[in-house]
Formats: C-alpha cells, structure tokens, sequence
C-alpha cells in the first residue's frame, strides 16, 4: 500500500533495506555505470593501493540509499532532495543495511514534502553512508 | 606541514567545463536500475510508464551520477587546477532532482567549481553541475564535495 502523507509520523522508520555485495555486483555496477576505476573491480590493485581488496562504487551505495526511499514511497520520481556522506567504504563480502528516518513533515504552496534522515550500516555497525538526507514529495 | 603553494589556488572558483550532452536511453538506465536492484514499475514497465503522470518510464533519481556527473572528468584532468587524483575521494553528493528524466531526453549538463576550501589536512573542492533537458527545463542539480586528502 503506498505511503500518505496523513499516516507517516514524525520518528517513523522506513523498511530497511539489506544488500549482501558480491564482487560480481561491483562488476555488474561498473558496466552500467561506466566507471571501471580498478578500486572497484580489480582485487589486486586494491590490495596494492591499501584498499585490503576492492571498494564498492560509492554512488551505488547511494543509489541502493535512494531505492531504499522510493521503494517504501513507491514512487522513483517523488524523491526531490538527496545527499549523503560517503563515511566509510562498502566491500564484497559485507551487508549493507541502508535505513531511514522521518524527521519532519511540511507543507508549502499546496506541495507536501517529507524530510527523512538516511544512513546506511554494515553487518559491524559501521557507517557507510551518514548525515543522509533525502526530500520526497507526495 | 604543508606550504601554502599545495593548496588549491581560490582563483579557480567559479571556474567552467565545457557542457556535456547525453541521452537518456530506455534499456541502459533500466541495466542501471537492475545493477542496484531497482525494479519499480515506473522505470522497468512501458504500460506503468505510460499510464503515469510521467507519461513513461523514467530513470532512477541516481541515474544522474551517469548523466550529471560526466563533466567532472575535465576538472580530474584539468592541467591548470592539477587535482592530486592519487589522494581525491569522493566524500559527499548531493542531487536536486527537478524534473524526473525519461527515455530519449537529451540532457545537457555544465559543470564548474563551485567552493574550494581547507580543512584540517584536507582540501576540499565542491563541483557544481546542472542538468537541463532538450526543453531547456531544469532537471537535475548535483554538488559533488571531493577530498583531497592530506591537500593537494
């Protein structure tokens, strides 16, 4: 059933959204993304760079992020307002909960908009993506 | 310690890019959409699309890392500003998403710099870029914040 505006409260969660990553996501991204940087698809050259190995794109994480809220709203062209902190990288192997918030509520010029906080986590508790916010109208 | 020359000079601010041009085509925003496991109908489904408000399919709000982040390949290899690429990360994006895009738009986006500032050890370089489609209507605006960590 889709998201009104009258029955989301402020503090309501949104469903969370789990990713196990695999290499062959990080692939798969790349391709259709068109970024081969080779800190995402080359363990070896991560492994000489420091990296321990590859790094999932950081936009696909954001993107997950945005599928996450347009999921729960149903809706991909709703989202109006989007921005994260890459905090901390994603890698093959992790799972990445991507979460969110509502934090405020508001109407303007007939136009109702949520405000949501959004992050994302792997399996440690460790922050992927922070100080997230994402503006959806409905 | 770092001398004052390795910061990136405030002269650059405001600086242009050559606009970018890229069309939206239907199959390759749905092969990114399914890379990041979006399958909503309003993107993947031509009759969802249609019957929309949208009046078709469009892409996935993150698409615009393809279409509005092109540009910033000039500034990565901009001889003048001459980023330390071994020690840029992207720490931040932000997108405004206007108008939703659809399969065959033509989007055209400028890209320029937006800030540049330091803090602590790092330098930091904002990158504005706007989207307009074929109609000349606003769709996206993305401000990119790279570190360069340790300065430039």
């Amino acid at each position: 059933m889709a998201v009104s505006f009258e029955n989301v409260n402020i503090g309501d969660e949104i469903p969370p959204l789990s990713v196990n990553l695999e290499q062959m996501m990080l692939w798969i991204y790349a391709g259709a993304s068109g970024d081969f940087n080779p800190i995402h698809v080359d363990k070896e050259f991560g492994e000489k760079v420091g990296l321990g190995g590859t790094i999932a794109h950081g936009l696909s994480n954001m993107a997950r992020m945005g599928r996450c809220v347009t999921d729960w709203v149903e809706d991909p062209g709703a989202l109006k307002r989007f921005k994260v902190r890459f905090s901390a990288p994603a890698r093959p192997g992790d799972t990445v909960t991507f979460k969110g918030k509502v934090t405020e509520k508001k109407e303007e010029d007939g136009k109702k908009a949520l405000v949501l906080d959004v992050w994302a986590e792997n399996q440690d508790g460790a922050q992927i993506l922070s100080k997230g916010t994402a503006v959806i109208e409905l | 310690m770092k001398g004052v020359l390795l910061v990136i000079d405030h002269k650059f601010i405001g600086k242009e890019y050559e606009p970018t041009e890229y069309e939206i085509g239907r199959e390759k925003m749905r092969e990114y959409a399914r890379a990041v496991g979006d399958e909503n109908p309003l993107i993947m489904d031509n009759e969802a699309g249609s019957a929309s408000e949208y009046g078709d399919c469009i892409a996935p709000p993150v698409f615009a890392s393809v279409y509005n982040l092109m540009g910033a390949a000039q500034l990565f290899f901009d001889p003048g500003v001459k980023l330390n690429m071994a020690m840029l990360v992207h720490g931040e994006q932000e997108f405004e998403f206007h108008k939703p895009v659809r399969p065959g738009d033509v989007i055209t986006t400028t890209g320029k710099i937006a800030d540049i500032a330091e803090k602590g050890n790092n330098d930091l370089l904002v990158y504005e870029a706007r989207s307009v489609n074929q109609g000349g209507e606003l769709v996206t605006v993305g401000r990119a914040t790279f570190v360069i960590r340790g300065g430039n």
